[in-house]
């Protein structure tokens, strides 16, 4: 940035800063300065009191001082570049010596402290913008600030921990090779071989299926594919592990299937007697991989339906009017335009399955894989955290590795479709009998999606699946009817408000991400880019162990909390939000905004009044999704819930562990109604709006 | 940004802001299945007006939280989980000496069973290693009732033993143990070889092998019973067979942590957790491990340790990170890569 | 918005822009005059947008400096710049109304709404729009988005108006009376224009000034005219207007300058122009220089033989491309005289008093 000491913005004005430093001294006064031995929730007015941060000596001065340094700054300097140097130093040196002191002290950081910091960093990128960072604009300058600091307090610190934990053994003593002899232990190149190929098979599988539902539902004719619309969502407001467990009650060894084959061809059976024995073949790789393939094709379905609805249907009509067929223009046109599409999905889908953890859990038999290698060296006997690191590392870099692999390749192709140039055109139905087989293959698949929840839903209603089929309603009076306190309850309200508060978060964070990194160029991006592809990338499991060794003690300490929770499910769900908005981004041509900055608008005003009714519907949807996936999520949260933040998944999941299917399924099958409801809300209330119409028909 | 700022700040101060008063707290970490800790720490609450703040996660995990706040403890009392690992914090020195006045309705076997012998821990539960046939498939297959665990390795149940990994989880470790105890360790290695072609699968936790035996997904399967004797009880044809060659067990733990801020709720809790009603708080929520108060009343679904051929396990030994090492290794280089 | 009121000159000097490792724009020194309409020109690529871009802030510099006035404005944002622009694209926000559109940047500044309401049907109605406030840009044609956009440009009375292409997605006969009412628009605002383009025709019509520039960097600059006539360089002689450029001897006698092409000699008369030192140069010359006659057996020393290699019949113009002893020379000639046709061998004659000497440092 070139730092001109003639341009002084002519906009600076000292009250900017107030709301913040009101915001800092708001938390000075009324929030912990400590964290709270026993919890926010938890503490006594007394402890509370205690715990404020004009009570302790450290901070009684320190912080109001800076504050009344910040207010008086302006009138101790000249301009507004020297200005922002002081307001930048000042923060700066705040914000470090807070976490100096905290981890000398060895003490833990309290909401108050929390708050007071974000204040002050707010501060510095005011102070950075008034340098000159951004050339001024105070918005972009502190969503960098924030985002740099999310992503280094929340992703490289934790990342961090793994590898401190790798590089010393338990008794502090440091340990360089302890790494190369985890790896190379007996057994551990199966695991990685086994995560590898189920990774490649699920990833083209789910791809494959996913631009067959995307082709169907955008190109098909028959009346079929408004049914899609309702059956893809189920997989996706399923928590994993049941869609796993399901496929255990139909093809399992006392499954469904396995049933009716013996009452058909079984010793006794009433044809063919003895012509048929049970077996157990749905556990192990192929168990997962079915179990996958049905969870993670809607999300292939769903990159590959926004990138065929955003083709111009006028490159489709050239491809016809040059006497290619419908099958020549799908082939030659219609599918290389998809490729960046397909390379997304095919990414997505690779990494959710090396970093899935529900269905290997429920259905790997001996198939191991690194993510429940991973959980089991920590929450089974072993407890080995080194381990679990190391496997973590692995698990980090194999998805690390295919994420970059993807990026490169998709990152050189951009098809820009909306420019603010109106087209129009019609969309080029599939050819005739491509649309028979792909009508047979939808028919079957969403069959079986049926039966599986069908099953689902029966599971909560039977006694016990397997052995006493009699119908009753013991298990949901057992879950609902015992008041708030008892029950479902706790953890289904607790799922929701995390839920709820993470969801919006995801959303606009997720977008703000996204803008900075499709259309902002600055010092110091490498942070944020980088930051962003392990949040893509970073398994669940991988998450939870680096989240319980970074956080569960000072000065961050969170284990416990419901905001470590709420934090995790907004950082699961990030992807989501950020994709989303990078995906949006790309279909607006940056002139938009350019012609509304040249309209004086600020970047915020930008944002607000181009941007986000131009993308409206993917922040509904992908706040909707980042909903949906919190209240799912189990990989990471399973390491993190306690009594107290217990969540749906993990209820359901112990459930499972303590051998009450009827109860698990029928939990399951509540969440998965509420999440149905909640969806089909979203979609009617949102409706279809102008932008939305308009971007769906070019 | 600031708005929403904002907004989440009030929320979080808006969730602590109905503080209770409480007659003194206590902190609890709790080994136990979900629902055993959750019905304990409330009926304790319940009965002595506590606060209790309750954290549940495997014995393993537990122990290393304790380790990790070793100069600033943030709990006050550990309840539950298998013995070793709280063997292991008695011998590091970070759990409190106490000799509860219940400790003479224990058992003998339960009352000073961890290594350090400095009553650092009490038995507050057993559990009998075992397996359970699913009736139903026996019949299906027409195959003889099994009775010990030479019958396991016969061939004809080939396919149909399930048995978890001793390498993540403890029960099958104690399984290991167990076969060295009754047979010396290279006899146990040839058993367990034989047994390992009869093994469909060996699963991650320790308890899944009762649930799939439960539901028909494998004939035999093999852990503590108490786990199998909770889904007899929910309805599956289970029959919960003890090894006629005798049985190793397991001893679940009761430890006062060192430096306890709480020190007198802590050694009420344990006072409580010993006694007759305290130990039947558990079989409310279907935990039918065998209580070590000789009064409590035996849940008629658990194993009763006066019925049963126990072998005399020797907790010191074979609770021994060395020990458990070298067994786990012989079993993942010899046992596990054999073809089946 | 009265003329003059407003205008300011853009100074730009040592701008230089560098993508990564690729040079974008070199050592680029112009003064835009105020109040003028001037047009960057040149094939695409050679960085004219990303100069417009730099002027309207929207583009960081990496080095040197721009003065708008007296202002520099070089770190300022293309928020606070004050200019407008007219896209490519048009960029029109999809979701919003013209009105909406147009009052945007009002709105931005919070005027209020009546006031927003009135001033855009004020401009709404200098664009030849008046009444199509509550239309969305799709439901415009091009020539109509295109005011609008324009529309948007101005209502702000920035300081400075830019134009990226702005006829470019338009079509031909359109084109035509759109960049005379953008002529015309920008004459009455007297506001300070730069207007981007590569094809020269239009760059001709519309400017004051021209700027030609390649690979980066500034060839030229002046008004069409002189662009035409005195070109500096074979580039813009190519780039503006049709040219044949060939090689000659310049020679400096006693009778004054001569040159030598082909084998015959030209006298250039005195008061021409020569910007180069006696020998070899390289001449301009443009298709009405050169006439072709019909070949007759009386040698005349100044004309060329040559044999046409095209010709096409174009209206009110024969087109000929003819092949002679300096290379092949593109011409017209009325259609009202007899039609050479290809493969006739004919004599080609070059007024001397119109031939331009390309200076002698150029490409």
């Amino acid at each position: 940035m070139s730092t001109t000491a003639k341009v002084v913005s002519e906009s600076f004005k000292p009250a900017l800063i107030i709301p913040w430093v009101t915001i800092g001294i708001i938390a000075y006064f009324c929030l912990p300065w400590l964290a709270l031995e026993y919890g926010l929730t938890d503490a006594t007015f007394d402890e509370f009191v205690d715990a404020l941060a004009w009570r302790k000596n450290g901070a009684t001065i320190v912080v109001p001082f800076f504050f009344l340094m910040f207010l008086i700054a302006p009138r101790l300097v000249r301009s507004g570049i020297q200005c922002g140097w002081l307001y930048t130093c000042l923060s700066a040196f705040f914000i470090l010596a807070t976490f100096a002191y905290f981890i000398t002290e060895n003490l833990s950081m309290g909401l108050g402290t929390a708050v007071i910091l974000l204040a002050f960093s707010a501060l510095f990128a005011i102070g950075i913008a008034e340098i000159g960072f951004q050339r001024g604009d105070r918005f972009i300058a502190g969503s960098v600030i924030f985002v740099i600091l999310l992503v280094c307090v929340f992703i490289f610190f934790p990342i961090w921990t793994i590898f401190q934990t790798l590089l010393y053994n338990s008794d502090g003593s440091f340990a360089p090779f302890q790494f190369y002899q985890i790896v190379t232990a007996f057994g551990v190149g199966r695991v990685i071989l086994n995560t590898l190929l189920l990774a490649m098979s699920v990833g083209a599988a789910t791809t494959l299926f996913g631009l067959i539902f995307a082709l169907y539902s955008t190109r098909a004719t028959s009346p079929l594919r408004y049914v899609i619309r309702v059956f893809y969502i189920l997989p996706i407001i399923t928590p994993p592990f049941v869609v796993g467990m399901a496929l255990i009650l139909l093809f399992g060894r006392a499954g469904m299937i396995n049933d009716g084959l013996m009452f058909l061809f079984g010793p006794e059976g009433i044809l063919l007697q003895g012509a048929f024995t049970r077996s157990g073949y749905i556990y192990g790789f192929w168990g997962i991989f079915l179990a996958q393939t049905l969870s993670l094709t809607p999300i292939a379905y769903m990159v590959l339906n926004g990138m065929l609805a955003t083709i111009n249907p006028a490159m489709e009509e050239a491809a016809l009017t040059m006497r290619a067929g419908r099958w020549e223009t799908l082939r030659d046109v219609t599918l290389p335009l998809l490729r960046p599409g397909i390379a997304n999905a095919f990414l997505l889908c690779m990494i959710s399955s090396a970093a899935d953890f529900g269905n290997p859990l429920v259905l790997g038999g001996d198939y191991d894989v690194l993510s429940t290698e991973i959980y089991f060296s920590i929450a089974g006997a072993q407890l080995d955290f080194a381990k679990a690191s190391a496997l973590g590392v692995l698990l980090l870099v194999l998805s690390l590795s295919v994420f970059v692999i993807q990026k490169k390749w998709v990152g050189q192709k951009s098809y820009v479709t909306v420019t603010g140039v109106q087209t129009a055109g019609n969309v080029i139905p599939l050819p005739g009998r491509l649309q028979k087989i792909l009508s047979a293959f939808v028919l079957v698949w969403l069959l079986l999606v049926g039966i599986l929840y069908f099953s689902i839903f029966l599971g909560g209603f039977v006694k016990q699946w397997g052995a006493d089929y009699t119908l009753t309603i013991a298990h949901h009076k057992e879950l609902w009817l015992g008041g708030f306190a008892s029950g479902a309850w706790p953890s289904f309200i607790n799922s929701l408000i995390f839920a709820f508060i993470a969801a919006p978060i995801t959303a606009l964070i997720g977008i703000l991400i996204a803008y900075i990194i499709s259309r902002k160029k600055f010092f110091g991006k490498g942070i944020i880019d980088f930051g962003t592809v392990l949040i893509f990338a970073i398994p669940g499991t991988v998450t939870g162990v680096a989240y319980i060794l970074a956080f569960n003690t000072p000065p961050v300490e969170l284990t416990g909390t419901a905001a470590i929770l709420i934090i995790t499910m907004a950082i699961r769900a990030m992807p989501v939000g950020i994709r989303g908005g990078m995906s949006a981004l790309s279909q607006i041509s940056e002139s938009l905004e350019e012609a509304s900055v040249l309209q004086r608008a600020g970047s915020l005003k930008t944002i607000r009044s181009v941007l986000i009714p131009l993308i409206r519907s993917t922040i509904v949807s992908s706040t909707a999704y980042s909903f949906i996936r919190s209240m799912t999520t189990v990989s990471a949260v399973i390491f993190l819930a306690t009594a107290g933040t217990n969540v749906a998944t993990t209820y359901i999941l112990s459930r499972v562990e303590s051998g009450d299917t009827g109860i698990a399924v029928a939990y399951g099958s509540i969440l998965i109604l509420t999440m149905l409801l909640f969806t089909l809300a979203v979609e009617v209330i949102t409706g279809r709006s102008r932008v939305e119409k308009q971007v769906k028909t070019i | 940004m600031k708005k929403l700022l904002f907004v989440v700040a009030v929320a979080v101060f808006l969730f602590g802001a109905g503080n209770a008063l409480a007659e003194g707290r206590l902190v609890m970490y709790c080994s136990n299945e979900p629902f055993a800790c959750q019905e304990v720490a409330d009926e304790f609450a319940k009965q002595y007006d506590v606060k209790v703040q309750m954290t549940r996660a495997g014995s393993g995990s537990t122990y290393a939280k304790i380790l990790a706040e070793k100069d600033n403890p943030k709990a006050d009392v550990w309840y539950a989980g298998t013995l070793d690992p709280h063997s292991q914090a008695g011998v590091n020195g970070l759990l409190e000496s106490y000799k509860s006045p219940k400790l003479e309705e224990i058992g003998e076997l339960f009352r000073n069973p961890a290594t350090s012998k400095q009553n650092h821990t009490t038995g507050v539960y057993a559990g009998v290693l075992g397996y359970s046939v699913n009736t139903d498939a026996l019949k299906e297959l027409n195959l003889p009732m099994p009775t010990s665990w030479d019958d396991l390795l016969n061939p004809i149940y080939k396919g149909h033993i399930q048995v978890a990994n001793p390498q993540s989880s403890g029960t099958a470790y104690t399984v290991l143990a167990t076969f060295v105890q009754l047979w010396g360790e290279d006899e146990a290695y040839k058993k367990l070889a034989a047994l390992h072609k009869n093994v469909n699968q060996y699963t991650k936790s320790g308890s899944a092998p009762g649930k799939a035996a439960a539901r028909g997904e494998t004939l035999i399967g093999i852990g503590f019973l108490h786990d199998h004797a909770l889904q007899k009880a929910n309805g599956f044809p289970l029959e919960l067979v003890v090894p006629a060659e005798g049985t190793g067990y397991e001893i679940g733990g009761l430890s006062i942590i060192k430096g306890a801020r709480n020190m007198d709720n802590a050694k009420l809790f344990v006072d409580f957790m010993l006694s007759k009603e305290g130990q039947e708080v558990p079989q409310r929520v279907k935990m039918f491990q065998v209580p070590t108060n000789v009064n409590a009343t035996v849940p008629k679904e658990a194993i009763r340790l006066e019925d049963v051929k126990l072998i005399d396990y020797d907790f010191v030994q074979y609770g021994s990170e060395e020990m458990r090492k070298a067994l786990i290794d012989r079993w993942v280089t010899e046992i596990k890569p054999m073809a089946r | 918005m009265k003329p003059g009121e407003t205008n300011i000159t853009i100074t730009l000097s040592k701008v230089f822009k560098r993508f990564d490792e690729v040079t974008a724009l070199e050592d680029i020194n112009v003064v835009f005059e105020a109040g003028t309409l001037t047009t960057l020109l040149g094939p695409s690529g050679c960085g004219k947008t990303t100069l417009l871009r730099i002027v309207s802030g929207l583009e960081t510099v990496s080095g040197g400096e721009i003065l708008f006035g007296n202002e520099n404005v070089t770190d300022l944002s293309a928020t606070r710049r004050d200019v407008g622009m007219v896209f490519q694209s048009y960029a029109l926000f999809p979701h919003m109304t013209v009105e909406q559109n147009v009052g945007y940047g009002l709105g931005v500044l919070k005027t209020p709404q009546e006031k927003i309401k009135e001033q855009v049907k004020v401009v709404l109605d200098m664009v030849n729009l008046a009444g199509y406030q509550a239309r969305y840009p799709d439901e415009l044609s091009g020539g109509q988005q295109q005011r609008v956009a324009v529309a948007r440009a101005l209502i702000l009375e920035p300081k400075v108006l830019l134009f990226d292409e702005p006829l470019s997605n338009i079509d031909s006969k359109l084109r035509r009376s759109m960049r005379e009412e953008i002529r015309h628009l920008q004459k009455s605002t007297g506001i300070t224009s730069i207007y981007v383009t590569h094809d020269q025709s239009e760059a001709l019509a519309v400017s004051d000034e021209v700027v030609v520039m390649k690979d980066g960097r500034i060839l030229q600059k002046g008004p069409p005219r002189s662009l035409y006539h005195r070109p500096e360089s074979a580039f813009v002689a190519n780039f503006i207007g049709e040219s044949n450029v060939v090689e000659a001897l310049l020679v400096n006698g006693t009778d004054g300058n001569r040159v030598e092409l082909g084998g015959i000699e030209l006298a250039l008369p005195d008061s021409m122009h020569i910007p180069a030192k006696p020998g070899m140069v390289k001449l301009s010359l443009r298709p009405e220089v050169i006439h072709i006659e019909a070949k007759s057996d009386d040698k005349d020393p100044d004309c060329l033989a040559g044999i046409v290699t095209e010709s096409a019949y174009m209206g009110p113009v024969i087109e000929y491309s003819v092949k002679t002893a300096i290379g092949d020379l593109f011409t017209r000639g009325p259609a009202y005289e007899t039609q050479h046709l290809k493969g006739e061998q004919v004599r080609v004659r070059v007024r001397p008093d119109e031939i331009i000497v390309i200076p002698a440092s150029s490409e």
